[in-house]
């Protein structure tokens, strides 16, 4: 009943009701961004998983790689995969740079989600990186090639853009790799899967040295090396960042929010202190008075989170169709995406309700308390 | 008949002794075209696809073979970055993030068409063997190959003018064939003592198809160059300068 007579309420003060509406679409649409942004910045930072990079990496130096396949057989590995990660100079018309390319074996990439196109199949194809720049290149785009082979000479080739998204790096096949290094005998990425369900922290580390001291001894010279425990502790002091932060806007929200909403409720309420006395001077007790103001406001809330999430997965998509991004530093971009999971929406609708709840007492209390028509 | 014999055995020997193989040509060359020890202002005039031109100053210090540093005073923005080589390594300094970095070779200097190692690395004698040579007319053309563990272009075509020993076009290729950019030498200016004080040079990119004009002026030569201007930890210090 309370509740039919403060919808009602609502309606019938709509022009107050809307500007409330909206003060509570704004929080909404901000707590929603910042959430949603910072998921996505740190899905993007933590790239590694022990499905592109298994349990060990390390980059180095060109070496040869039945040499180290001789020298690393005797730690009876589970799995061993070899590759090539090189510096690449791209020229072409559309953009000029230094990036890295490799060889991933396509089969054990994870299922990788291209924007465009498709993996490269053929030797002269390649697949643009999306993971910290938006694509200059469009599908079918020619780009020319050089790098240094390993005997440091410079090498050039052809190569046609055959897609692009969120892939570890750039990518061309193993023989396309092969024919731009102009050698099948040299590696300088190891990847190392110690058994097919994830090894324990220990037998991580111990692995990781074993290796290291192989190749120190055989002077073959580590530029990168990395292991999955070491990854997952950085992601985790990131995520520790992302989510501080998100705990730091409500923090700063929270009163801001009151002080807006306990000024708006104030103006309102003291417009309507006549209504409200009538109300008591009928006979209704103040806390039900109460109920009926804060029941009014929470419809105001629920449909403010409405707008607010609604305007937030609208911004998004919108982000999303046009490929936007957002320049982080010069040397990154992040595309604009939010990605909002279920305990953030709760955690974005419970902050949106409790406001409401603690901050709108305030006034309430201050007119309810008041004699009946004494100004 | 002894004497016939000791004059014929004499001009031999002149003759020999005074030809040249042609890595020293090309070492003579070298010579000729860059002093041992100098102080030079390089220049790189670009034009971009809209039209604009961009310019770049540089003043630069060379000591023996091998060690070449310039420290960019043009544009303003980017004034004090330092750029380095020391035997077969590059080395960058950027006074934005104040960070040391090594470079290949073949990194573009921000010029587009010159990488660092075209004007750092200049001395072809030091970097390349001579794989073949021929005359062609008034000309030598050398076909050079890189020196092991040394970095460069697969192949380089030189041609250089007999009668002056000084280069006229360079073409540059990758392993795979593709021919990565052009340089022709447009102008040489001497001094009284008939040493070059003024090279301009014009580089051309096929696949991009743009051009870089590279000028290398108020060359001086020098008695020495202090020996920190080639120890990376320095070159923050250099670009203060």
């Amino acid at each position: 009943m309370i509740a039919k007579i403060a919808l009602k309420s609502t309606i019938r003060h709509k022009w107050s009701s809307l500007v409330l509406l909206g003060v509570f679409a704004v929080a909404t649409f901000i707590t929603f961004w910042v959430f949603g942004f910072s998921n996505n910045f740190a899905s993007v930072i933590s790239s590694s998983t022990r499905e592109t990079n298994g349990d060990i990496v390390i980059k180095s130096e060109f070496f040869k790689t039945q040499e180290v396949k001789v020298l690393l057989k005797q730690l009876n590995l589970y799995e061993i995969k070899y590759r090539r990660d090189i510096q690449i100079m791209i020229s072409s018309n559309k953009w000029s740079g230094m990036k890295e390319v490799s060889d991933f074996d396509i089969v054990s990439l994870p299922k990788t989600k291209l924007q465009q196109g498709k993996l490269p199949e053929k030797n002269d194809e390649i697949v643009i990186s999306t993971m910290f720049f938006k694509s200059k290149f469009n599908v079918g785009d020619t780009i020319f090639v050089t790098t240094f082979t390993p005997d440091k000479v410079i090498n050039a080739g052809k190569f046609k853009v055959s897609g692009f998204g969120r892939t570890p790096g750039y990518l061309i096949t193993k023989e396309g790799m092969e024919l731009l290094i102009n050698s099948d005998k040299y590696s300088n990425v190891i990847t190392v899967n110690l058994s097919k369900n994830l090894p324990s922290r220990n037998e991580v580390k111990k692995a990781r040295k074993e290796i290291e001291d192989i190749l120190k001894l055989n002077k073959i010279k580590t530029n990168y090396v990395t292991d999955y425990y070491t990854e997952i502790d950085r992601m985790n002091v990131f995520m520790l960042f992302f989510n501080g932060l998100k705990i730091f806007l409500l923090a700063i929200l929270f009163p801001l929010i009151g002080a807006v909403i306990g000024a708006l409720v104030w103006i309102g309420v003291y417009k309507r202190r006549k209504e409200v006395w009538t109300y008591v001077s009928m006979g209704m007790r103040d806390g039900k008075v109460k109920k009926l103001l804060v029941y009014e406001y929470l419809f105001i809330a629920i449909g403010g989170i409405i707008a607010g999430l609604a305007a937030g997965y609208l911004t998004c998509y919108i982000a999303e169709a046009t490929d936007s991004w957002l320049q982080f530093t010069y040397l990154m971009n992040i595309p604009l995406v939010a990605k909002v999971g279920p305990f953030d929406l709760l955690l974005i609708i419970a902050f949106i309700i409790a406001s409401v709840s603690v901050w709108v007492r305030f006034p309430l209390d201050k007119i309810i308390k008041v004699k009946p028509f004494s100004y | 008949m002894k004497k016939t014999i000791l004059f014929l055995l004499t001009a031999v020997f002149s003759v020999t002794a005074f030809a040249l193989t042609p890595q020293e040509i090309l070492k003579k060359s070298d010579d000729k075209f860059i002093p041992d020890i100098f102080s030079y202002t390089l220049t790189i005039e670009s034009t971009n696809d809209e039209g604009k031109m961009t310019k770049q100053v540089m003043d630069g210090n060379k000591k023996g073979t091998g060690k070449n540093v310039l420290v960019t005073k043009e544009p303003k923005r980017y004034s004090g970055n330092v750029s380095m080589r020391k035997g077969s390594t590059i080395w960058l300094f950027f006074t934005s993030n104040k960070k040391i970095m090594k470079t290949a070779f073949q990194s573009l200097a921000l010029g587009e068409v010159v990488s660092y190692g075209d004007i750092l690395a200049s001395e072809l004698s030091f970097d390349y063997d001579v794989a073949s040579m021929d005359e062609k007319g008034a000309d030598y053309v050398f076909t050079l190959k890189p020196k092991e563990g040394h970095e460069g272009y697969a192949k380089l075509i030189v041609t250089i003018d007999k009668a002056s020993l000084l280069p006229k076009k360079r073409e540059y290729y990758a392993l795979s064939g593709v021919m990565l950019k052009i340089s022709e030498f447009e102008k040489f200016e001497f001094n009284d003592k008939g040493k070059v004080v003024y090279v301009k040079q014009k580089y051309f990119d096929p696949i991009k198809n743009r051009n870089n004009f590279v000028t290398i002026e108020n060359i001086k030569e020098l008695s020495d160059v202090p020996e920190k201007y080639f120890n990376e930890s320095y070159l923050q210090y250099i670009g203060a300068k």
